[in-house]
């Protein structure tokens, strides 16, 4: 039996836009609009792109804090399976499609409720960016960590404590910060306390949401090398949303990279790195700013800025930016196809001549 | 110093403290740097490093409750005059103002906050040549309006309106032109008094600086014709000179459609835009050192990189020094030609960018680059223990030697002395014993 | 202070910024003495009566006598022991302002959580029901009700209560919604912590602290709105042990004889001055406890 861990289809998310004194519906944010998007057990999948790309709110639709407009996220379940309940979907028969959507009820995180999600939540967790915002001040921190095991009562209440020192150790914090606050601490003895929280359930799959962004180099060093002894010592899988090319280079498998709404490339972290194939990736890594003032790169300087999400160019998103941009990127939207073979994907209409 | 650099700006030993309720903030710990004319300087550290306290200091804009306690601060802006250096700690308030946004100006981080959300695009920039280039603007003014009447017919009953608004904006010109005279005659006394200190010296200082303080721009008629609401229409042609400079200015900043842009409040414009207008008001008088603190932190990459190209191309061009406050060593390599580098409150390194990179002598800086992950990554990042400290109660001696690799005994004893490792190359560490040129 | 428990190491933190600044020192010490001389009322002023709010007086005289051996704070009109009444009336104004606060407390935290909590329809109906409370003068409609229910002490305690709770319920109702767009809600949140766990271990704790703040503020306030109603004559019955009674009982005395404006000055004065104090003293601490408890202020 084969599966992924997490399987995305065409996962929407919309924020709608009200307008006028009746607070009319007018139009939508598209945050996310159309992702697909799969992750293997025990990789890492980093998750690349500018801010408004809609990076944070894929990862948050997949954690189901909040709920995603449309689309299909499967947790655990059986690639055959999976596979079979999209072809229904897919089918142009209404009664195959709704047989589809019957079964396929079960099997959906997105449309799951109740107790069948909360035994779900055991196994999926979340490191936010700024632990200042993710930690609750007035709280203790064997509290902090201590919650979701008492949220879930997944512990008996004399063992928890047990529980907590043992998490705090594994991030490399002693029983001494058990009764402090958390503004007690250093930024990245913070994220060490959150990163304690979110492996208290013994998940599987933990999001990581800019989890290196509000913290200091030096710190970021630390805390990085931490996640990658945690992902080997206790087979997890991570998402790790960032806007830090270089973070996800040290830390991903793979990198897949949005604009606006959508996924323009996937791939293996160091064939993507080698060879952008997206013009739209080409110029993000050629942007980053290089440690090293000896190399001197030639750097592609787009112009002009991310469009608005509400109301997104026609065809391919980027073409407004891009430097080869022919007629048929206004008026066509290319889809996802495979490239080079080695699991590469990439959505662009002219990637093999540019 | 090499000769073929001259100073800009040089501080020593500079103490800045901030007066909490928890205890005294020990910020900057006697910061010594020296900004050349013509380079671009980076000040690198991680949060709470005092970077951003050094500059401010600079600038004497520190906030309460932080207070600059010690030190010099010399600001070199005449070229030949190499004597006539500027004491910044001893000018007056009024001084200051003149300098700020007009000889050295400042970007800052978040453009967002940086910019007021209820004044447009036009009267934010436009602010710049009205505090610091007024004359300038009544004189062009006024040409204009000379050129306009003469072409036009002689008894037009427009003719004495523009004449009564050329009456009043000379008045305005000869009132900011007294004004600049007496503040000019008060600066140069006050120069004067510096080398006698004096009791007598003092008091009549003291009075001095008083009496500039209260020295504004004066012009009865015009002063008057300001406030009163029909008569303030003859400021239009100003305005209008105004707009032309501010349009002119955005688009030489590559902002396409500079005359829409104008109209625009801050929150119709995104980040990078929001950006480019902080900039153009910084670049507005043209200044000689332009500060630019973290100005691409809170940006996308792709837009980090055509503020950083901006900023490169404005070097080149416009502005002689830019001050580059930063956290990431990968914009540091990029942009900056020479770099100290900080640790809580303290210069630990100052080099050349290149000479940094290739052979950081510091056991701190050597850290901070080998934690950033390389474009060719294999093996685990190598890491700086620990967590910057408290400033409150900073470790005694060297304030690295509780995260030091290479932590010696004096290190928790004796502060390390800043010696010239190799020529231009400055390091405090007392892995380095050099001539002890602190 | 390594030993102690956390909860009561940020207690001591925030007493010694409290002890720390002068003006809070001053509120709280006022503070303490009014609570001191309600509490030692009986020690201070024995009671004359069977009920010890009613003030004695030494025959039907009706002016005013100036302070004596026998009235130390002199009389008001009727011959009412001046001493006696602000003592006991100390008594009366922490009944009135406590009671009340703590119910406008009670009710507006509850309308305020729910409103906060279930927003939609039901924070729109709550919300509407405060935006009515705030269209209507407050004074104006304390005397109506005062008069609807029947004058009385009683009475006045019932409206400020009905009027006192539409403030906290929107304080909190705003913070609440600050609150629950924070970080840490969602991590509760993935934490598979329920929504009433949520609300009560996240939410409620870190909104709840303005309007403490606001509830300590407002004590002063209530004794000054009571005060007023009582002096327009709506609030107890003549001879009661109530500030508002005391100055309405002095109100006619405020301009003294035509040879001398200042004749019964004590009969204004010294109440009035009590009443100040007593307002001062809350108002210096609510400030106090604000600048202590705000987050803003409190690690710099």
């Amino acid at each position: 039996m084969t599966q992924n861990l997490v399987d995305v289809r065409e996962l929407k998310k919309y924020y709608p836009v009200t307008g006028g004194i009746f607070r009319r519906h007018v139009a939508d944010v598209r945050a996310v609009d159309g992702v697909d998007l799969a992750l293997a057990r025990g990789e890492c999948l980093g998750l690349v792109g500018e801010s408004g790309c809609g990076k944070t709110t894929l990862g948050k639709a997949i954690l189901r804090l909040h709920d995603a407009t449309a689309g299909r996220i499967y947790f655990e379940q059986d690639s055959d399976k999976v596979e079979s309940v999209e072809a229904m979907l897919r089918s142009p028969s209404p009664s195959e499609r709704a047989r589809g959507r019957a079964l396929s009820k079960g099997m959906d995180l997105n449309r799951m409720k109740g107790s069948a999600l909360l035994a779900l939540r055991q196994k999926i967790q979340v490191v936010f960016q700024d632990p200042t915002n993710s930690l609750d001040p007035r709280m203790l921190v064997k509290d902090i960590v201590a919650e979701p095991l008492v949220a879930q009562r997944l512990v008996k209440a004399r063992d928890v404590e047990g529980r907590v020192r043992e998490l705090l150790a594994t991030v490399g914090l002693t029983a001494d910060h058990l009764m402090r606050y958390p503004h007690e601490f250093s930024g990245g003895q913070r994220q060490r306390i959150a990163i304690a929280r979110a492996l208290a359930t013994s998940p599987e799959f933990i999001l990581m949401d800019e989890p290196t962004s509000a913290l200091d180099v030096s710190v970021q060093a630390q805390i990085l090398n931490l996640l990658r002894k945690l992902q080997e010592e206790f087979h997890l899988t991570y998402l790790f949303v960032t806007h830090h090319l270089l973070v996800v280079k040290y830390i991903s498998n793979r990198i897949a990279v949005m604009y606006l709404g959508r996924i323009v490339e996937l791939g293996p972290t160091a064939e993507i790195f080698a060879r952008p194939l997206h013009p739209y990736t080409r110029a993000l890594l050629s942007a980053i700013p290089v440690p090293d003032p000896e190399t001197k790169r030639e750097k592609i300087i787009l112009s002009g800025d991310v469009p608005n999400p509400i109301n997104p160019p026609s065809g391919c998103r980027f073409h407004p930016r891009c430097a080869h941009v022919r007629e048929i990127c206004r008026t066509t939207e290319p889809l996802l196809e495979t490239a080079n073979g080695g699991g590469r994907t990439v959505a662009c209409h002219r990637w093999r001549e540019v | 110093m090499s000769t073929a650099l001259q100073t800009l700006v040089e501080t020593s030993d500079l103490h800045t403290n901030f007066y909490t309720f928890e205890g005294v903030v020990r910020a900057l710990n006697g910061v010594s740097i020296v900004v050349n004319r013509g380079e671009t300087y980076g000040l690198v550290g991680e949060s709470g490093c005092g970077k951003s306290v050094t500059v401010r200091s600079l600038m004497r804009i520190v906030q309460p409750p932080g207070r600059i306690d010690s030190g010099r601060i010399v600001l070199f802006l005449n070229e030949r005059d190499r004597s006539r250096g500027i004491e910044i700690l001893q000018r007056t308030e009024t001084y200051m103002q003149s300098i700020r946004g007009s000889d050295i100006s400042m970007i800052f981080q978040e453009p967002g906050a940086a910019l007021n959300p209820v004044l447009s695009v036009l009267d934010q920039v436009g602010e710049s040549y009205r505090l610091h280039r007024m004359e300038q603007m009544i004189t062009e003014t006024l040409a204009g309006l000379e050129g306009e009447r003469t072409a036009m017919h002689r008894n037009s009953p427009r003719r004495a309106v523009r004449r009564l608004q050329a009456a009043l904006l000379k008045a305005e010109r000869r009132g900011l032109q007294r004004w600049a005279a007496l503040v000019g005659r008060i600066d140069n006394e006050l120069y004067l008094l510096e080398d006698r200190q004096d009791v007598e010296a003092l008091a009549r200082k003291e009075s001095l600086n008083r009496g500039r303080d209260r020295a504004r721009p004066r012009s009865g008629l015009a002063s008057i014709a300001r406030r009163v609401p029909l008569l303030r229409r003859y400021r239009r042609p100003i305005n209008a000179t105004i707009r032309r400079h501010v349009v002119e200015l955005l688009r030489s900043l590559g902002i396409p459609n500079p005359e829409n842009v104008v109209r625009r409040y801050p929150h119709e414009l995104s980040g990078g835009m929001q950006q480019r207008i902080v900039i153009a008001i910084a670049l507005a008088c043209h200044p000689t050192l332009l500060i630019a603190d973290e100005p691409t932190s809170n940006l996308d990459v792709t837009i980090q990189a055509q503020i950083v190209e901006l900023i490169k191309d404005l070097k080149r061009t416009t502005i002689s020094s830019v001050l580059f406050i930063t956290h990431d060593l990968g914009l540091v390599a990029e942009v900056c030609d020479r770099v100290t580098v900080m640790y809580a409150g303290d210069v630990s390194e100052t080099a050349t960018v290149r000479e940094l990179f290739r052979g950081p002598l510091h056991p701190y800086t050597a850290g901070l680059l080998a934690s950033v992950p390389k474009v060719d990554q294999r093996e685990e990042l190598s890491m700086i223990p620990g967590a910057v400290p408290n400033l409150i109660r900073p470790p005694e001696g060297c304030r690295f030697h509780p995260r030091c690799p290479k932590r010696m005994e004096i290190c928790e004893i004796q502060k390390p002395p800043t010696v010239e490792h190799s020529r231009g190359h400055w390091v405090a560490c007392h892995l380095y014993p050099g001539r002890g040129n602190a | 202070m390594k030993t102690m428990h956390p909860r009561l190491r940020e207690l001591a933190f925030t007493l010694r910024r409290f002890l720390k600044n002068p003006l809070s020192v001053i509120g709280l010490s006022l503070v303490v003495i009014f609570g001191l001389i309600a509490l030692l009322a009986p020690v201070l002023e024995p009671p004359k009566y069977a009920d010890p709010y009613k003030i004695p007086h030494t025959g039907f005289h009706i002016e005013p006598s100036p302070p004596s051996a026998a009235h130390p704070l002199g009389t008001m009109q009727q011959q009412y022991d001046m001493l006696y009444g602000l003592v006991w009336g100390t008594r009366s104004a922490f009944r009135i302002g406590v009671l009340v606060v703590a119910a406008n407390l009670f009710i507006g935290i509850i309308l305020g959580v729910l409103a906060g909590y279930f927003g939609g329809l039901v924070d729109e109906v709550i919300m509407r029901i405060t935006d009515i409370f705030f269209a209507i003068p407050f004074l104006v409609m304390a005397m109506a009700l005062v008069v609807a229910i029947g004058r009385g002490l009683k009475a006045v305690v019932v409206v400020l209560i009905i009027l006192g709770w539409p403030s906290y319920t929107r304080v909190l109702r705003s913070d609440i919604l600050v609150t629950r767009g924070k970080d840490f809600i969602l991590a509760a949140r993935a934490s598979g912590a329920s929504h009433l766990r949520i609300m009560f271990t996240h939410i409620v704790p870190n909104a709840l602290y303005s309007v403490l703040i606001l509830a300590s503020l407002n004590i002063g306030t209530t004794i000054l709105t009571a005060a007023a109603l009582s002096f327009l004559g709506l609030g107890s019955e003549t001879g009661t042990a109530d500030w508002g009674q005391i100055i309405s009982l002095c109100r006619s005395w405020i301009v003294g004889t035509p040879g001398n404006r200042f004749a019964y000055w004590y009969t204004v004065f010294i109440p009035g001055f009590v009443i100040s104090l007593f307002v001062l003293g809350w108002n210096l601490m609510g400030d106090a406890v604000r600048d202590v408890f705000d987050p803003r202020m409190r690690r710099r």
